[in-house]
């Protein structure tokens, strides 16, 4: 599963790239030839005995790694300070002040800058939506490994 | 970071634990209530006991803290105000620095609030207590003369304050996330329940020593001291 479509941030792509759960993909399955060559009606027959595959779930405005980092540590804390996020994620400054306003524009973070003495500071706090998004992504990603797990026990056809 | 779920998930699970370890700083309000009861021990010393008849103290009611058996009750409600006040305020100074330093900040709203809370609380404590056990309709006062018979017994003996600290370390672990500390805070909230039991374990009879009562904010003390070390300990510890 390839769902890390950036290293480098580009906040007006990542606006304008819909996200997965809007626009429902088709399974892994589906990725082979022979899937791809099946009917529509089909699709929906499965569609219909089976719960959307959790990639479906999966949003790219959370799911980019760096941004899922983030969010990660803002839910931990009430706030957290840029250095740290950039230390801890091993990002560049510039690099990690993209993917804050990527986030920042999504409204899953909120972005408060100030002065403590002449240092400046810039704090970064999780918002309910980004909690929300946060939560939904791990939720989705624990159910994909539920399905591989089940898949893995499942017993082979001769 | 991985793109394989599972290892993404591993990932992030250890991404929040560090974070989680960087931020804890609950050590200091752990050394500096245990210091605080340990400074208050000498206001425990009694020349009564127990069993002894007594008036009440009647002490202002700013001091009520203290409880209305010891000998020093009313020095101690002062002691024990000023020492939440100040306990509070620099556990919250101490907080503010540690996000400074570290770049993550705890939510100390709910801790201020219970402390707030907790000294008005106590304070009020007593005059309800009062009039619950002997001023309301009888059936009401018998009641609560069995089920409030431990609240009461704990704000006597001048423990309130350190019940007023357990329920704020309550609130901090979760605050904090931290099973530690909650686990310390339940262990020093059940201390201070016993503790109008295991003060009358000794049966010094009419020969009651002035440390007779020492034990209930020694037992107390020596939990907050010991757990705010440990913690320190695991702090100071650099992360594997």
């Amino acid at each position: 599963m390839t769902v890390n479509r950036e290293n480098a941030p580009d906040a007006a792509a990542a606006r304008k790239t819909p996200t997965v759960a809007a626009s429902p993909q088709a399974p892994d399955d589906a990725a082979s030839p022979q899937a791809a060559g099946s009917t529509a009606s089909a699709q929906a027959a499965v569609g219909a005995e089976e719960p959307a595959h959790p990639t479906n779930r999966l949003d790219e405005m959370v799911h980019q790694r760096h941004r899922l980092g983030i969010l990660t540590i803002a839910d931990e804390a009430e706030r957290v300070e840029f250095t740290y996020l950039r230390e801890t994620l091993g990002l560049t400054g510039g690099n990690l002040s993209r993917h804050l306003a990527v986030l920042e524009e999504a409204k899953l973070i909120e972005v408060a800058k100030g002065y403590e003495g002449r240092r400046p500071r810039t704090w970064v706090s999780i918002s309910a939506q980004g909690r929300a998004s946060l939560d939904a992504e791990l939720d989705a990603l624990r159910q994909l490994v539920a399905r591989r797990s089940q898949r893995a026990a499942r017993p082979k056809p001769k | 970071m991985s793109s394989d779920p599972q290892a993404l998930l591993g990932e992030l699970a250890a991404l929040r634990l560090s974070a989680r370890r960087d931020r804890h700083a609950y050590w200091l309000p752990l050394l500096l209530f245990g210091a605080l009861a340990l400074v208050a021990t000498p206001l425990y010393t009694d020349s009564i006991g127990p069993d002894g008849l007594r008036g009440g103290m009647g002490g202002p009611a700013l001091a009520a803290l203290g409880g209305d058996l010891l000998d020093h009750a009313t020095a101690l409600g002062w002691f024990w105000l000023g020492a939440l006040i100040g306990g509070y305020l620099i556990s919250l100074w101490w907080y503010r620095r540690h996000a400074r330093q570290v770049g993550l900040q705890t939510p100390t709203r709910l801790y201020l609030r219970t402390g707030v809370l907790g000294v008005l609380g106590g304070l009020a404590l007593g005059p309800v207590l009062m009039w619950l056990l002997r001023n309301s309709w009888t059936p009401v006062s018998e009641v609560a003369q069995v089920v409030l018979r431990p609240v009461a017994s704990l704000l006597w003996l001048g423990l309130m304050p350190l019940v007023v600290v357990g329920a704020g370390l309550l609130v901090l672990a979760r605050l904090e996330r931290s099973r530690f500390l909650a686990g310390t805070a339940l262990i020093l909230l059940v201390a201070l329940a016993l503790a109008p039991v295991y003060v009358n374990v000794v049966d010094f009879g009419a020969t009651f020593p002035r440390w007779g009562f020492l034990p209930v904010v020694l037992v107390p003390a020596t939990i907050l001291i010991a757990a705010g070390g440990a913690a320190y300990l695991r702090t100071a510890r650099p992360a594997r």
